[in-house]
């Protein structure tokens, strides 16, 4: 009883904490919805990369998406094209200039069948 | 420690058990249903910062970029649109409206737009999906405006146009603690160091004085000559004078006759005490009779006794002045009290405000209560503290006077809480950047401003304040 009563505040302060910050991704990046799927978005100096799984989190392939990522670094915009990497574990991509490692933006998703779905990162 | 491993195990089970309810989240939502065919289509997006709005008609597509907190438009940004065919500057229409082309939108189905917004160094994206609908021969085409409309589940959509034009403003609701306070009756009335009345101490007929009658609302200065008050006298005066008048021309004929014979008589009849005793008499009779001859009292200066502003003037030339009438009245429009009425006895506290009637609301400090009831209500004395213009003596004002306890809710202002035609109390949602709902709630008074919600609304709500009438007469 007290494990569940514990359990539950513990929960509830996790959740309070999750409403109003960026999720991170397993990679440590940031983890939002686009569509129907679960994005992870990880900068690392002018590196952009990104990881798509599926709604249950399960990573799919990277091969035949395109990516699109638009981010606000020192108070104006870049603009960054992503491909498939040649291993299809992730799509890559490069920014005119260093990023730091929490960036804000919005990711748009552009599937093999040419449907995209956007996400917006905080 | 194993009541921590057991929490822990038990936390993340049900941390994790929402996960798969995420897609039913805002961030997978829908977007808000088609409001009608007569309208045009259309997408929404917001942040905490921006909200934006975008309109497509004929090919082009209008975008509306307003403040989320406050409905504000944002006139001078940088708006880059992410589109199906690549990216695009908005050109800028002014007053937050911006405008691209949108030659993607003429293939009906659902299009992702990423728009980056820029205003002074403040940089934020915006995501959104616009959904074109398929053209249909038979349905009607969008007008030329988006019309006002109210949707079947009660709520209220206003294109951002209209937002415009009827000037809707909204709040973000903040749970805070605001001190309680209680709302009495109450009036305007004049500071008694900085007012006065003007009387005539005698019965009189009043003439103006040199440069005439002063007009009301003129300001006048301590000293200054109102009125001039002619004293009357009356018929009995007059007949007790004339009675007098009489006695001592009697009285000085008798002396003077008496005095002349004194005279013709030899000496030693008469001594030379009684000549000098007659003498003197003549002359305190003549003293005597010229003073009542020549009677006639001063006129009356009527003075304004303070500085300050001709509030009321109660006067005509040759009108007849009653020694206990008001004829002038004057106040210090700077210096003015405000009466309240409690009701519950007692002060409850040392700062106020006070409303009028057109919405306007005083600033009060108290001055003092009263200990002897008056229509069993004791009266305060509040002086106001900030001058406003257009206040009149006697006006009947709302005191909000603050207790001194705190209460902890949501504020919102006055404005915004109106009566629906069933007696509820109404507050309008801006739930989405068009979208506006009806919500009734159970307010309080919080001061003369604001208003506060006991229950119906929840923190982070952003509820429409200015023209919240006005949206309440969409139908």
């Amino acid at each position: 009883m007290r494990a569940l009563l514990a359990s539950l505040i513990f929960t509830v302060s996790l959740a309070v904490a999750q409403a109003h910050e960026q999720r991170v991704g397993p990679r440590g990046g940031a983890l939002v919805d686009a569509g129907t799927y679960h994005v992870e978005l990880v900068t690392r100096d002018k590196a952009v990369e990104i990881f798509v799984s599926d709604a249950n989190d399960k990573p799919l392939a990277a091969s035949g998406f395109k990516a699109l990522a638009i981010l606000a670094v020192a108070g104006k915009s870049v603009r960054v094209t992503l491909a498939p990497s040649p291993d299809g574990e992730k799509l890559v991509g490069e920014a005119p200039e260093p990023l730091p490692a929490r960036v804000k933006g919005a990711v748009q998703l552009t599937g093999s069948d040419g449907k995209t779905s956007t996400g917006r990162i905080n | 420690m194993k009541v921590v491993a057991k929490s822990l195990g038990l936390s993340v089970l049900l941390f994790f058990m929402p996960a798969g309810q995420a897609h039913e989240g805002h961030d997978h939502g829908a977007p808000p249903p088609p409001v009608s065919a007569s309208i045009a289509p259309r997408f929404e997006t917001s942040t905490e910062t921006f909200e934006l709005v975008g309109v497509l008609r004929d090919g082009k597509l209008t975008l509306h970029l307003d403040r989320f907190v406050g409905n504000n438009p944002v006139p001078d940004a940088e708006i880059d649109l992410e589109t199906p065919s690549g990216p695009q500057k908005a050109r800028v229409l002014g007053k937050g409206r911006y405008e691209i082309d949108a030659p993607f939108a003429a293939k009906p189905g659902p299009h992702d737009l990423i728009a980056t917004v820029s205003v002074k160094g403040e940089i934020d994206m915006l995501t959104a999906t616009f959904t074109v609908p398929p053209e249909q021969p038979g349905k009607p085409k969008p007008g030329a405006t988006d019309l006002a409309q109210r949707l079947p589940d009660g709520a209220v959509f206003v294109p951002k146009a209209s937002q415009r034009i009827l000037g809707l403003a909204n709040h973000q609701l903040a749970q805070a603690t605001h001190p309680e306070v209680v709302t009495l009756p109450g009036r305007i009335v004049p500071d008694p160091n900085a007012s006065g009345v003007v009387q005539a101490s005698v019965s009189g007929r009043i003439s103006a004085p040199p440069g005439g009658f002063r007009r009301l609302g003129t300001r006048v200065a301590a000293g200054d000559v109102l009125a001039i008050v002619q004293p009357a006298i009356s018929a009995a005066d007059l007949t007790s004078q004339a009675q007098q008048m009489r006695e001592l021309d009697q009285q000085i004929s008798l002396i003077s006759r008496r005095l002349e014979r004194y005279r013709q008589m030899t000496a030693g009849s008469v001594t030379r005490a009684q000549i000098e005793d007659a003498e003197l008499e003549l002359t305190g009779l003549q003293a005597r009779r010229a003073t009542v001859e020549t009677f006639q009292r001063q006129p009356e200066k009527l003075l304004a006794p303070v500085d300050g502003v001709l509030a009321s003037a109660n006067v005509v030339a040759g009108q007849m002045a009653d020694p206990n009438a008001i004829l002038f009245q004057i106040i210090d429009s700077a210096r003015l009290w405000v009466e309240a009425l409690s009701y519950a006895g007692g002060v409850a506290g040392e700062r106020g405000s006070a409303m009028l009637p057109d919405g306007r609301a005083l600033r009060l400090a108290f001055e003092g209560a009263g200990l002897s009831d008056r229509n069993q209500a004791v009266p305060l004395h509040f002086s106001v503290q900030a001058s406003e213009t257009g206040l009149r003596l006697g006006q009947l004002v709302t005191v909000v006077m603050e207790t001194g306890r705190m209460r902890e809710g949501l504020a919102v202002p006055r404005a915004s809480v109106i009566r629906a035609a069933n007696g509820a109390m109404l507050v309008y949602e801006q739930s989405n950047p068009e979208r506006f709902v009806p919500r009734e709630v159970r307010v309080e008074p919080l001061d003369a401003e604001r208003m506060l919600v006991i229950s119906g609304l929840e923190p982070g709500k952003r509820i429409v304040t200015t023209g919240a009438e006005l949206l309440h007469q969409v139908r």
